[in-house]
């Protein structure tokens, strides 16, 4: 377990949670950058929601080190405003409206005018259900009442645990473009979830855990950038075009069930792999990248974690990594 | 922070409708009591209790009596099961319904919240209280008319009105201080167990399992430091001669119940996890 570096928005060393004879946690060393817009996965049971319990002082870590902003969470009240958090299906007084609802949350971070509470909740478009009840309102928009809640008054650090749970597209495009445009104005974002795709298309930096472990983090680009470049080709005769790229020295292809050629090379590209082929009498229909997905990572990760190692950034080498 | 942290605790129970059904069932029942009462006036006739050997001359039921009788008839089980349902659920509620985990990740101490939780819940049973004496003394007034205040307990004892509305006052100072008990006691079970009911039905069952304890020869050497022994110190109040000695111990130990539960019920708060 190393120390911790205090530059990191978040930095846990060691964190481990029991409950009983289970460890939700164990030994988690977690770093999030500043200003990033870190993804935290993991599947179901694997400690994630502990974890950002843990990191909003919601239950008290049976041992290691937990850093937000560089304040230790014991003395997290010290910190003030600056985190906001949704934690996980957000849950409010229901008989009371959205703005109330706001407005007394918010008084416990040291308040907020009208206008700042309207502004957000105009961000989160329910302005016009400022004076609703809460008890009525959809599940959508109890979820983006979570999110303003997380917004009040003015937080630096946002901790977003599965804030598109359950959104129809629409809902979701929205949370995509607030997650966006909330880390371009500066803000990190620790954002938990499930959707896989979303993370990609919005997170700079992300973890994956299993079993209350770090099995991978570190920047998307990085993650889904293979090691060996990956090159699928539509030919006439795969069985061929195995043959030939088959003795060539580190490269690795095999035929799909579709009868494509996906190639993975260390040191050839697509050009010279094409003209191999074309050497050798087969005939090329169609050359395209290989593109990584963050759920082929990810399910990379969670077959192979031990290819990946743990509180690194790591890219799996194994022979099964998938692409789209 | 603290005056925040009371502000939403009063905004969370006072907007709520379920909070004024106690009210409404003290109106009804209050009413019906003073309905019953007008229509069995002669067979409530307090001469039957004095016997025939005295002679009592002008209206012995009167607002102040009513007021007076409302709390015998609700003190004991009623007005606590009441507070209890209310106050059980402060903190398992929330707990249940899911809103803790997002008032304890605001930059607030659990003791702050706690305490704004205790208050409320302070003056939801002094609210409830008193209202169930101003009602008994309005409907009384509107029923019977004004007039002594006359009590049986250990004897006969009459007041002139005006002494009589300065006791009433006293008895039901002392009857918030025993609900404010109660509700010690229902917060720390709400920090305890996640189920309101269970928090609210436990603090019922402790009153009542206390209460025939209490009343078991056996036990009689526990009895006097019993909760249930001194929740009725109001009735100090309406005693020819108060006795202070009295008032004082039963005062010390409904503030030691309180702070004992209060004590605990911080230090479980503080220390429990939010898993919910």
């Amino acid at each position: 377990m190393s120390s911790l570096s205090g530059s990191a928005v978040i930095e846990t060393r060691g964190l481990t949670k029991r409950f009983g004879r289970v460890r939700a946690v164990d030994g988690l060393d977690l770093t999030v950058p500043q200003r990033s817009l870190f993804g935290f996965l993991g599947p179901n049971g694997a400690g994630k929601s502990t974890t950002i319990r843990a990191l909003t002082g919601l239950i008290r870590p049976t041992s290691g080190e937990v850093r937000v902003l560089g304040v230790p969470v014991e003395n997290r009240l010290s910190l003030g405003s600056r985190i906001g958090a949704l934690i996980e299906e957000p849950n409010f007084y229901r008989h009371l409206t959205a703005y109330q609802n706001l407005s007394l949350l918010t008084s416990l971070s040291g308040g907020c005018s009208r206008q700042e509470i309207m502004e957000v909740l105009d961000t989160v478009d329910l302005v016009e259900a400022a004076n609703r009840r809460v008890g009525g309102f959809s599940h959508g928009m109890r979820q983006r009442l979570g999110i303003a809640q997380a917004l009040l008054p003015h937080p630096e650090l946002l901790i977003l645990d599965e804030p598109a749970s359950g959104l129809d597209p629409q809902g979701l495009a929205d949370i995509r473009q607030l997650m966006l445009s909330l880390h371009e104005q500066g803000l990190t974002i620790f954002l938990s979830s499930h959707l896989l795709a979303e993370v990609e298309l919005t997170c700079t930096h992300v973890a994956v855990i299993s079993n209350g472990q770090v099995v991978a983090q570190g920047e998307v680009g990085g993650m889904l950038e293979a090691t060996r470049s990956g090159v699928r080709f539509v030919v006439d005769n795969p069985r061929r075009a195995l043959r030939v790229l088959g003795g060539v020295e580190g490269v690795e292809a095999e035929t799909t069930e579709d009868g494509k050629i996906e190639v993975l090379a260390e040191t050839l590209d697509a050009a010279d792999l094409n003209e191999m082929l074309v050497r050798d009498g087969v005939r090329v229909y169609e050359v395209s990248p290989m593109r990584r997905t963050m759920e082929s990572f990810y399910m990379d990760t969670m077959r192979h974690p031990a290819d990946t190692g743990a509180g690194t950034q790591e890219q799996s080498n194994g022979q099964d990594e998938s692409y789209e | 922070m603290t005056l925040a942290a009371l502000r939403g605790e009063m905004n969370k129970l006072y907007r709520q409708r379920v909070t004024y059904m106690s009210f409404a069932i003290i109106l009804v029942l209050v009413a019906l009591i003073a309905w019953g009462s007008h229509h069995q006036r002669e067979r409530l006739d307090v001469q039957e209790r004095i016997g025939s050997d005295f002679v009592l001359a002008g209206r012995t039921i009167t607002a102040l009596f009513v007021s007076r009788a409302v709390m015998d008839v609700t003190l004991a089980v009623l007005m606590p099961l009441l507070i209890a349902v209310v106050a059980g659920a402060l903190v398992a509620g929330e707990r249940h319904s899911g809103t803790l985990r997002m008032l304890l990740a605001r930059p607030v101490h659990r003791s702050t919240i706690l305490l704004a939780k205790l208050a409320a819940g302070w003056s939801y049973a002094i609210a409830l209280t008193l209202f169930l004496g101003l009602v008994a003394l309005g409907l009384g007034q509107l029923v019977f008319g004004w007039g002594d205040l006359v009590v049986f307990r250990g004897g006969l004892t009459v007041f002139e009105p005006r002494t009589g509305l300065w006791r009433l006052a006293a008895g039901y100072g002392l009857a918030c201080a025993a609900m404010c008990t109660v509700v010690a006691l229902a917060l720390m079970l709400s920090v305890i167990f996640d189920s309101p009911m269970a928090a609210a039905g436990l603090t019922v069952a402790i009153l009542l399992v206390s209460g025939a304890v209490g009343v078991m020869p056996y036990f009689e050497a526990i009895e006097p430091h019993l909760l249930t022994a001194h929740l009725d110190l109001y009735r100090e109040a309406f005693r020819a001669t108060i006795d202070r000695g009295a008032l004082l111990a039963s005062g010390a130990y409904l503030a030691g119940y309180t702070l004992i539960s209060m004590a605990v019920a911080l230090i479980v708060f503080q220390r429990r996890d939010v898993t919910s």
